[in-house]
């Protein structure tokens, strides 16, 4: 799709992304999107790009380094993050949420030009051989980067003992090693822990960009995650389907965050 | 039910060892939750569009089912196909068909008509309605088959004397039909009240992660429990809503057997 419009390099900034994206979106005759500039889904991975990215290029900062306040309706251009969202919907009409169904259906499906998602979609991606892609950073924006990761960690519960115990602890040792890492990034894309190998990568094509992005990336410190996206999602329903001002919706936002975080540090 | 009647007024948590008495504390919570009132409207919305279209649908399409003499089987068998099929992928077939343009089959119709498209799912307007229209074709089937066996077993000397007597077809419908089936209609309208009640795996399966959404316009009752139980594991909380779910169930169709008894008499 890139040819198609004389474009050898991937656009590298915020305003760059969008107006590709807006050369890339097809209508038809009535005005409908047929093909997406840019996949506008806050359901999938864009409620981590508002929270962590987005609000850190606008100069906020979404939460006290402590991970009990919610900081992002206070700082930097507060919702002009949210009403920024949501006119790319609406004015520009490059993308919006659901659009075939979802982000990876439009993407995987040649109906999307750009898409923001993780490492571990690209199992799912390389399975398909009629798509032809490539993975870049996430856009700078106001000169600053920023990205959102997330890790998982393996764990043996209290209840293993004896015999149990010795298996898990096998399993472990294997399910860490660098051969079993090295598999699991091949066959899904989620990126290896241990350093040694994730540096063997870090000029890969696909893998690069994802391990270049972690050096400036933040984990969001999680309650409730289900609440947490719903909250952001609303946000974003509230502006673009019951036309609710930016500035209220995202107050609103912000104090429903608040409350599930609040219940979760009073237990 | 006496187990979850008692934890409905504990803390009982999936993910602590301890458990305790709150007393009411747990109806005080759910009942200044917004997201739990919404979902109690969204759940009688739900019985209130539904129920009445699935039960004069079906009579209608039963009605005329019977009079059609040659393959009435397959007529009946196309019409339970819906009900028979699982209703997961009902749901996300009915979710792709109301996809908007390019994808969406009914948004496509209403293009070659030159008509307006639809939001339909996207929308907190009509997300619910959509849900219930699902929901009618899939129940249909199930009722007209009900139906047509009340229909068979009207003597069809009653017919046939009202006919003698100078009885219009309208007049028959009215007069005969109808107040036959009471009793297979009193059944129905409770079983598809409780299965509306119910209501939970087409709204999982049709809005976007499960949610309930757009902003809970879809979110039903038993959504809710689910969300409370099996996602926070607040099965204290989750036991509540059930008993004010129970206590709607027999409440409602109460007062269906008083009314539908009280004028069949």
């Amino acid at each position: 799709m890139f040819k198609e419009i004389g474009l050898d390099q991937p656009p590298s900034t915020l305003n760059e992304v969008i107006e590709v994206a807006k050369e890339l979106s097809k209508y038809d005759k009535k005005g409908n999107l047929i093909r997406a500039g840019f996949t506008m889904q806050p359901s999938g991975q864009h409620h981590h790009w508002l929270r962590e990215v987005l609000v850190r290029q606008f100069g906020g900062v979404p939460y006290t380094s402590d991970n009990k306040t919610v900081l992002y309706d206070k700082t930097g251009a507060g919702s002009d993050v949210l009403q920024w969202y949501v006119d790319r919907i609406v004015k520009d009409n490059i993308g919006f949420p659901n659009f075939l169904n979802d982000d990876v259906t439009a993407f995987q499906s040649n109906m999307a030009a750009m898409t923001i998602d993780g490492s571990f979609r690209l199992g799912t991606l390389d399975a398909n051989k009629s798509l032809d892609y490539g993975v870049a950073e996430l856009p700078e924006y106001n000169g600053i980067k920023s990205n959102f990761a997330s890790f998982w960690a393996h764990g043996i519960t209290t209840n293993a003992t004896g015999e149990k115990l010795e298996a898990s602890i096998k399993f472990l040792k294997y399910i860490t090693s660098p051969k079993a890492m090295e598999l699991w990034l091949k066959n899904t894309g989620e990126l290896p822990a241990n350093p040694e190998i994730a540096s063997k990568y870090y000029d890969d094509p696909k893998y690069g960009p994802f391990l270049k992005g972690l050096e400036y990336a933040h984990a969001t410190f999680f309650a409730d995650e289900k609440a947490q996206r719903e909250v952001l999602m609303n946000a974003i329903d509230e502006v673009y389907l019951k036309g609710i001002s930016a500035a209220e919706a995202w107050k609103k936002a912000a104090g429903t965050e608040q409350k599930v975080l609040d219940e979760f540090w009073n237990k | 039910m006496v187990f979850s009647l008692a934890m409905s007024f504990t803390d009982w948590n999936l993910l602590s060892k301890d458990v305790h008495f709150t007393g009411f504390d747990n109806f005080v919570k759910i009942f200044s939750d917004e997201v739990f009132l919404k979902a109690l409207w969204n759940t009688i919305k739900y019985v209130i569009f539904g129920v009445p279209s699935v039960i004069l649908l079906s009579l209608l399409i039963a009605m005329m089912l019977n009079r059609i003499r040659k393959f009435q089987w397959l007529f009946r068998l196309l019409y339970v196909m819906p009900y028979i099929t699982p209703l997961v992928a009902v749901s996300w077939v009915w979710r792709w068909l109301y996809q908007p343009p390019p994808m969406g089959v009914l948004n496509n119709i209403l293009l070659n008509l030159n008509m307006p498209t639809q939001q339909f799912l996207s929308s907190t307007e009509q997300a619910l309605i959509s849900i219930v229209v699902t929901t009618v074709w899939i129940q249909l089937g199930y009722c007209i088959v009900i139906f047509l066996a009340g229909l068979q077993t009207i003597p069809s000397e009653y017919i046939e004397a009202a006919r003698i007597d100078g009885a219009s077809r309208r007049q028959i419908t009215w007069k005969i039909t109808v107040p036959l089936l009471k009793p297979i209609t009193l059944f129905l309208v409770i079983m598809q009240s409780i299965s509306f009640l119910r209501i939970f795996t087409q709204v999982y399966n049709m809005s976007v992660q499960g949610s309930g959404g757009p902003l809970n316009s879809t979110k039903p009752l038993v959504l809710y429990i689910y969300e409370k139980a099996f996602v926070n594991f607040d099965m204290g909380l989750a036991s509540s809503a059930s008993l004010v779910l129970f206590g709607l169930i027999m409440v409602i169709t109460f007062i269906q057997m008083k009314f539908l008894n009280e004028k069949s008499d």
